[in-house]
């Protein structure tokens, strides 16, 4: 069986001042639908690359090779950018840590989830405003009505993650990528996010990428895991195998540096090769 | 029974209230961001105040570093009353508590010198000359893990747990009793703020120091408290011991708080695994 996402020794390089960087070195990696694979790695990892890598959305600084890049039985790589971004949006959506950022603050909410269903789905204004409706219900949004001319300002940062996730799933993507949804959330919002995408994900079977650098969020959300640095993935286990018995030192010695998990002596902090 | 060290500093009844919004007709009513906040810190121990955005814990870091004063109540420290807003505090009262931010960055000077930025607190604050201000820099320098080499470069040459280490260094540099922490490895890589987590612990061994250590992070605040209070809308909600507010939590958001943080817990996993397995099986069936 094909994945939903395969991608196969992929590499990105940026033209940096200093040279040529490489941000991504020769990563494989696949998600099935109905599955939340989890990309794990701190700072510099190259976690977010390899998504945005997919979609399209890195700048022309960017130089993007690989072997396979296909979804859905489509190799991306072959697309033109503009058959590119009808899937990017429709069949692959993505949401991010800022929410307020993420969103145009010039314009209400239920425009920009309008627009998503007008450029996508090509819906009449009337069946826009049922769709937009029922979207932020299901994405949990107290008063949905008022919630349609309503400004990201006015609104607290859990909700305007919560318009961001009913935008992302506007169209019923097969592919939800999220690039550390809940990091700029208090820890009871980011509780309520996480519930909502993993019930979204569990209800619709489409295949969910988090990218986070939080251990917590990967144990409470994946299925699989990848642990990347650097650039290069270190380690691919279900999640229980990688809490339990990892095999890369890099993940051992992260695993360590949690603060559960240190005992009474210090923490180890990372130290391997 | 042993002696109870004694108490660094010691809050009763704080309040602080900022301007509301007002309108041209109405008047502003103020936002009250403290309600009365009530805290006992003792030497060489670590209190730790826990919540989430808008509890008022970061209100509190100012009011206990004298950056911003109080609307009412009273804060001892070392057992003298202080009040910025009636008497300009001494310098001497000044260098007994200082504050290191989340953001290292944000908190130093981008142009300029680290070496620089530490040896100002010195000129300000002692008679010391030139070269022995240098002197005890570079020593700062190498007891918080970098080196006296590193005092020449600028902030931008560091990495985000080297810049936390400087901003550690130069809350140091006058020998403080009290360091209020707010949220210092927040926005730290997992490994680096293991690090920086081992480095506090070591220097209040050392220098016999007392933390007031504000976090939204359980699992941070429970490896490092020696005492823990929860705040939600600026009142103190719960407060005990570690063990005893991590162990028994006796007010509802306490435990709302602690049920919200991821577990990496093996067991929990696993738990969760299986209601997902099952949850489907009740919808392939």
């Amino acid at each position: 069986m094909s994945h939903l996402l395969e991608i196969r020794n992929l590499t990105v390089t940026f033209d940096t001042a200093k040279g040529p960087l490489t941000a991504v070195s020769g990563i494989d990696l696949h998600v099935d639908g109905g599955e939340v694979l989890a990309i794990v790695g701190e700072s510099g990892s190259g976690k977010s690359v390899a998504m945005l890598a997919v979609m399209g959305l890195l700048p022309d600084t960017a130089t993007v090779r690989a072997d396979l890049v296909r979804f859905d039985g489509t190799d991306l790589m072959a697309l033109s950018p503009r058959a590119r971004r009808r899937i990017i949006g429709r069949d692959i959506a993505m949401i991010f840590q800022e929410p307020v950022a993420s969103l145009n603050p010039a314009f209400t909410v239920g425009l920009q989830i309008g627009e998503v269903l007008k450029k996508h789905q090509g819906l009449g204004r009337a069946a826009r405003r049922v769709r937009t409706l029922a979207l932020l219900e299901a994405v949990g949004l107290p008063d949905p009505v008022a919630k349609l001319t309503a400004f990201p300002h006015q609104m607290s940062g859990g909700q305007c993650q919560r318009v961001m996730i009913a935008m992302a799933i506007a169209c019923a993507p097969k592919l939800l990528i999220a690039d550390e949804p809940t990091t700029a959330l208090d820890v009871t919002i980011q509780k309520q996010i996480l519930d909502l995408l993993i019930d979204l994900q569990e209800e619709s079977g489409m295949g969910l990428i988090m990218i986070t650098h939080d251990m917590g969020v990967v144990a409470e959300t994946a299925d699989r895991v990848v642990v990347q640095y650097q650039g290069v993935k270190r380690e691919e286990a279900d999640v229980l195998s990688l809490f339990e018995t990892p095999q890369d030192s890099y993940t051992r010695a992260l695993l360590s540096a949690l603060p559960e998990r240190g005992g009474d002596g210090p923490l180890d902090g990372v130290t391997f090769q | 029974m042993t002696v109870r060290p004694p108490i660094v500093l010691e809050a009763q009844g704080l309040i602080r209230d900022y301007p509301g919004k007002g309108g041209l007709l109405r008047k502003a009513s103020p936002v009250r961001a403290l309600k009365g906040v009530d805290l006992v810190l003792r030497q060489g121990r670590t209190l730790s105040v826990v919540g989430e955005s808008g509890c008022g814990k970061s209100t509190l870091a100012r009011i206990l570093t004298l950056i911003d004063p109080a609307s009412g109540g009273t804060l001892l420290i070392d057992g003298k009353a202080v009040d910025i807003a009636r008497f300009r505090p001494s310098a001497e009262l000044r260098r007994k508590a200082r504050i290191v931010f989340q953001n290292p960055y944000g908190s130093l000077n981008p142009r300029q010198k680290v070496g620089d930025a530490l040896a100002e607190e010195l000129l300000l604050n002692t008679g010391l000359n030139a070269a022995e201000r240098r002197a005890r820099v570079g020593d700062m320098l190498e007891r918080v893990g970098l080196s006296a080499a590193h005092a020449g470069r600028y902030p931008h040459m560091f990495s985000g747990g080297q810049r936390q280490r400087i901003a550690i260094a130069r809350a140091l540099m006058v020998n403080p009793r009290i360091l209020i922490l707010d949220e210092p490895v927040s926005a730290l890589d997992l490994s680096v703020q293991a690090r920086v987590l081992n480095l506090l612990a070591d220097l209040q061994r050392d220098f016999d120091l007392s933390y007031i250590f504000i976090s939204h992070d359980l699992s941070v605040v429970r490896r490092i408290s020696d005492e823990v209070m929860v705040m939600q809308a600026g009142e103190v909600v719960e407060r005990g011991s570690r063990d005893a507010v991590f162990g028994d939590p006796k007010h509802p958001y306490t435990r709302q708080l602690l049920a919200a943080t991821p577990s990496t817990d093996t067991g929990a996993i696993r738990a969760r695994l299986a209601r997902r397995a099952a949850l489907r099986a009740a919808r392939g069936a």
